[in-house]
């Protein structure tokens, strides 16, 4: 995980600039992780909450996204697929990073005009966020798009011709983005008397683009385009012949980003690179090596009920790789499982939890659906059981096969392990008491565990310096800044599928055309998947939910058997391209190509389908429980 | 740039700036809605969409987006100034962005029946419709969206029985916060989705809200004590961006008001029915009302006017507080 960052710049204004950018990261993650500290302790001694601070905690989100989106740009690591890029020789390599580059550069710049606008025309003017103008947190979009832009540029081939090209693309960016640009104008200096006829023009000249330009952007994609800049590109081009603001798609970015469920991400991530960067990985692995490794698949099970059991309170947002993929990865690794198998089993088995109490998804299913939550919780049960059940056997099998190597079990060995990990495994102790206890919410329980784990590597065990963990966090600042600025903009796309009205449309579609409830399921199925591969699971609850809830009414689905179907669904979603969060977040952890990771897990991607398949068509599995409980009362 | 490519587009130039802007294509008004579509506000928004087209002859055409799919109430109100939306159903909280004075109305224990309602709003509307105007938006009407109610975890009947507990507070609200804290009670902000598990935890044993939303989120399956007081009226409204009010056409108007008149006076009723609908629902499943006795109403609206003075000019405008306390005294005495 070492080579994130790149040595320091030589020019001595560079290093000074570096380091403030980094200073102002540092410092929102510390505010971050202290602010939702401040205030549970405040309530639970002053009896006061400390007014704004949850408000605050959503909003400094923005800077964590944008400044971390500048620091990856600066490091060049934004996430790409660039698979063509390792078959190709020098010179195409050479041509293919100018097209590239013009290609970032175009739709960054684009999207500079388009997030300015938003800041200058989109908020409510003298809106507040706790003591400070909202102002003060909106201003990091267009400031962040506005570096980000100009380190395409400087990263741009280095002759004249490279540059050039790439500066060609600030002006096609504008001009895609004419009417925010127009926008801006306006806002600043009144509406200019050319603004309808030039709007109305260039929507005209513009739309026999759109085809090409998505096609190019998927092509370049291939090609090592960051997908940060695919998903937004399209989602630019598809907003164009609709007529729409283009400004929506950083607003949707915004109104993802500001949502209370988010803080918990970063701050789970950057307990992970605390104790990746500390010695607790090789505690820990001693630990698990001791207790579980003689069993066949011992640490395969260890290994898939931890990431379950914290994927139900993550929200399967998917940090559970972020948190513990590294040390897992270790564990397994050197326990003689391939890396290949490690990879796609931590990759699988980071959304697995989705169906298990108390997790997020559950909840907001339930609730949007109108159904028992609690009956919701009852039905996920058995099904979560047998995705940990099947996961698990595979792995054992696997084991077998491979003839992976057991540590006879040792009480003194298991005792000493378990002494010296005691402080590493009480923080997922911790985790869990201060979150099913109800004393906190998975903020502030994630807060705590970052203090926690900050407190016990640099202050008692001394693993750490408190450079070391600066270090640290700016390096978890620039895997956080490429996973949510890609969140941001998949977000933008998600809503181009909504303002089409189609799933609406879709769903009239089935109920005249469809009569057959298995029908019915294979064809929910096969849509889910879709809808899966390019939107998010809080998303997905919000637009396809409502619409796919009348219809199982309508063939006689239970309504506990059909969420359940949904959230399946939406948990293999979190393993497919392209907007397969899991895949994402395992690429940045173990640094592999996307690629790679992609076909990591197809083995239990497939596991995972034979288990959609029984889910489906046998209601039994997600209703059992459900009728015994009730039928007890 | 060869002379040809230059005259070339200086000619395409020319070309689109001739382009005429208007044409007869319909207008198409985006409108965003955080009900659900089988809701009466859903179903009236459906019905209205439907007249429109009718009454306008296909001029005039609105899509409506359900359930919030375009977005929470906030979020509605960006994309209207965006104009990716052109009009937005939302609730007080979301007039309460474009005239921080709305939430006024929703002071606890100050309005107490429909009747009181009507009489106070129709002193108020044309200064919150002005307002709202300055922020180049359109009031097209006002709607009642329910009664806010205490749902607890104990009976409540007096302050006292709800100073011990812990209230929950929206923490986007501040100003609803500061008015409960004017009065002492203990709150814990927490996000609309994680209601029901802080209920469940303990983070939290009362909460203020409409029946409506408390039988949908299932809250009263813990918080199963409803007191009998009605906190404060909950309102709706139909907006729309100036820009795009204006685009109607002038003759259309009277028609399109005319026809939306009835739908919408067919809605105050079906959303009181659908309130006491819930509350019998939720009667059905364990929900316990707690009768507040008139003397016991008084006591809560003491500690109101106690706490609620010091925020007058900063939280709450005093203006439009002192014209609801005169309306309210001229239309009890009626």
């Amino acid at each position: 995980m070492s080579d994130i960052l790149r040595a320091p710049a030589k020019s001595k204004f560079f290093r000074f600039f570096h380091r403030a950018e980094e200073w102002v990261g540092i410092g929102s993650l510390f505010l971050l992780l202290l602010l939702p500290l401040a205030d549970f302790l405040s309530r639970k001694f002053l009896n006061e909450p400390i007014p704004g601070s949850l408000i605050t905690t959503r909003h400094l989100m923005l800077y964590i996204t944008f400044i971390g989106g500048m620091l990856a740009a600066r490091e060049g690591q934004h996430l790409a697929i660039g698979t063509f890029i390792s078959f190709a020789n020098e010179r195409l390599k050479k041509l293919l990073h100018a097209v590239t580059s013009f290609a970032a550069v175009t739709i960054s710049t684009a999207f500079v005009w388009g997030s300015l606008s938003l800041f200058l025309t989109g908020f409510t003017p003298g809106a507040l966020v706790g003591f400070l103008p909202l102002q003060v947190f909106t201003v990091v979009l267009p400031i962040g798009m506005t570096f980000i832009t100009v380190r395409f540029i400087t990263k741009a081939e280095t002759s004249l011709t490279g540059k050039l090209i790439a500066i060609f693309g600030v002006l096609l960016g504008t001009y895609l983005a004419l009417q925010p640009f127009a926008n801006v104008l306006t806002a600043l200096f009144g509406q200019p008397d050319w603004y309808d006829n030039a709007v109305a023009f260039w929507a005209a000249s513009l739309t026999p683009l759109v085809i090409p330009g998505i096609l190019l952007l998927i092509l370049l994609a291939f090609a090592g385009l960051p997908l940060f800049v695919v998903l937004g590109g399209i989602a630019w081009f598809l907003f164009l012949p609709t007529g729409g603001a283009l400004e929506t798609i950083p607003s949707e970015g915004f109104t993802l980003l500001t949502d209370g469920s988010m803080p918990a991400i970063p701050l789970f991530t950057l307990v992970g690179f605390i104790l990746a960067e500390g010695k607790s990985a090789e505690r820990l692995i001693r630990l698990f090596r001791a207790w579980f490794g003689w069993m066949p698949g011992g640490l395969i099970f260890v290994t898939v009920a931890v990431s379950a059991f914290f994927t139900t309170f993550t929200g399967a947002s998917g940090v559970t790789i972020l948190a513990l993929g590294m040390i897992l990865y270790l564990i397994l690794t050197k326990s003689g499982y391939s890396p290949l198998f490690a990879i796609g089993l931590l990759t699988a088995s980071g959304s697995i939890g989705i169906l298990l109490p108390p997790s997020l998804p559950m909840i907001l299913y339930g609730s949007s659906s109108r159904v028992s939550v609690l009956d919701m919780f009852l039905g996920g049960l058995i099904p979560g059981a047998m995705m940990i059940v099947a996961m698990t056997l595979f792995g054992v099998f696997t084991s077998l096969k491979n003839k992976v190597e057991r540590t006879p079990f040792h009480l003194k060995e298991a005792l000493k392990a378990f002494r010296d990990g005691l402080l590493d495994i009480l923080l997922p102790v911790l985790i869990v008491a201060v979150y099913f206890s109800g004393a906190m919410d998975l903020t502030e329980t994630a807060a705590t565990a970052a203090a926690y784990a900050v407190f016990i590597q640099v202050v008692v065990l001394r693993d750490l310096k408190w450079r070391d963990l600066f270090r640290a966090m700016t390096k978890a600042m620039v895997i956080m800044g490429g996973i949510l600025v890609i969140l941001a903009f998949a977000r933008g796309l998600s809503y181009y599928i909504v303002d089409t009205q189609l799933p609406t449309q879709l769903a009239a579609w089935v109920k005249t055309s469809i009569t057959e409830p298995w029908v019915f399921l294979a064809f929910l199925n096969l849509t889910l998947l879709v809808v899966g591969m390019f939107m998010d699971i809080y998303s997905a609850i919000v637009v396809v939910a409502p619409l796919i809830i009348p219809m199982g009414a309508v063939f006689g689905i239970d309504p506990i058997h059909l969420g359940i179907i949904f959230l399946v669904n939406m948990e293999i979603g979190f393993l497919t391209p392209p907007v397969g969060l899991n895949l994402y977040l395992a690429s940045y952890c173990f640094k592999q190509p996307l690629g790679k990771i992609t076909v990591s897990v197809l083995p239990f991607l497939a596991i995972q389908l034979a288990i959609l398949m029984l889910v489906t068509y046998v209601p039994w599995f997600s209703t059992a429980l459900v009728q015994l409980v009730h039928a007890v009362k | 740039m060869s002379r040809t490519i230059k005259s070339l587009l200086c000619g395409l130039l020319v070309a689109a700036l001739s382009i005429p802007v208007a044409s007869a294509a319909p207008l198409v008004i985006k409108v965003g809605s955080v009900a659900p579509e089988a809701t009466p506000w859903g179903e009236s928004l459906n019905k209205l969409a439907a007249e429109w087209k009718r009454v306008s002859n296909g001029q005039v055409e609105l899509k409506i987006y359900h359930g919030g799919i375009a977005g929470g109430e906030s979020d509605s109100i960006r994309k209207m100034r965006l104009n990716q939306l052109q009009g937005a159903v939302v609730t007080s909280f979301g007039v309460n962005e474009l005239t921080k004075d709305f939430l006024t109305l929703s002071i606890p224990f100050m309005i107490r029946t429909d009747a009181e309602l009507d009489y106070v709003l129709s002193k108020l509307s044309d200064r919150f419709k002005a307002e709202v105007a300055a922020q180049k938006f359109h009031v097209f009407a006002w709607s009642k969206a329910g009664w806010v109610r205490f749902f607890s975890k104990t009976p409540l009947k007096v302050p006292a029985d709800l100073k011990p507990l812990k209230l929950a507070s929206n923490p986007v609200d501040q100003q609803m916060f500061e008015a409960w804290q004017s009065m002492g009670y203990n709150q814990v902000p927490v996000e609309l989705p994680n209601t029901l598990t802080a209920l469940n935890s303990g983070r939290i044993d009362a909460l203020y809200a409409s029946p409506i939303a408390t039988g949908g989120f299932q809250w009263f399956g813990i918080a199963k004590y409803m007191a009998s007081i009605r906190i404060a009226p909950f309102l709706g409204g139909i907006l729309f961006t100036q820009a795009t009010w204006d685009k109607i056409p002038a003759n259309l108007k009277p028609a399109l008001e005319a026809a939306a008149a009835p739908i919408m006076q067919k809605l105050d009723g079906d959303i009181q029915q659908m309130e006491t609908d819930a509350i019998k629902t939720m009667k059905t499943y364990g929900l316990i009302e707690t009768t507040v006795t008139p003397a016991e109403e008084l006591v809560w609206k003491a500690e109101v006017d106690a706490g609620i003075s010091g925020l007058l000019g900063k939280s709450f405008n005093k203006e439009v507080y002192e014209v609801m306390v005169a309306s309210l005294a001229e239309f009890r005495k009626k």
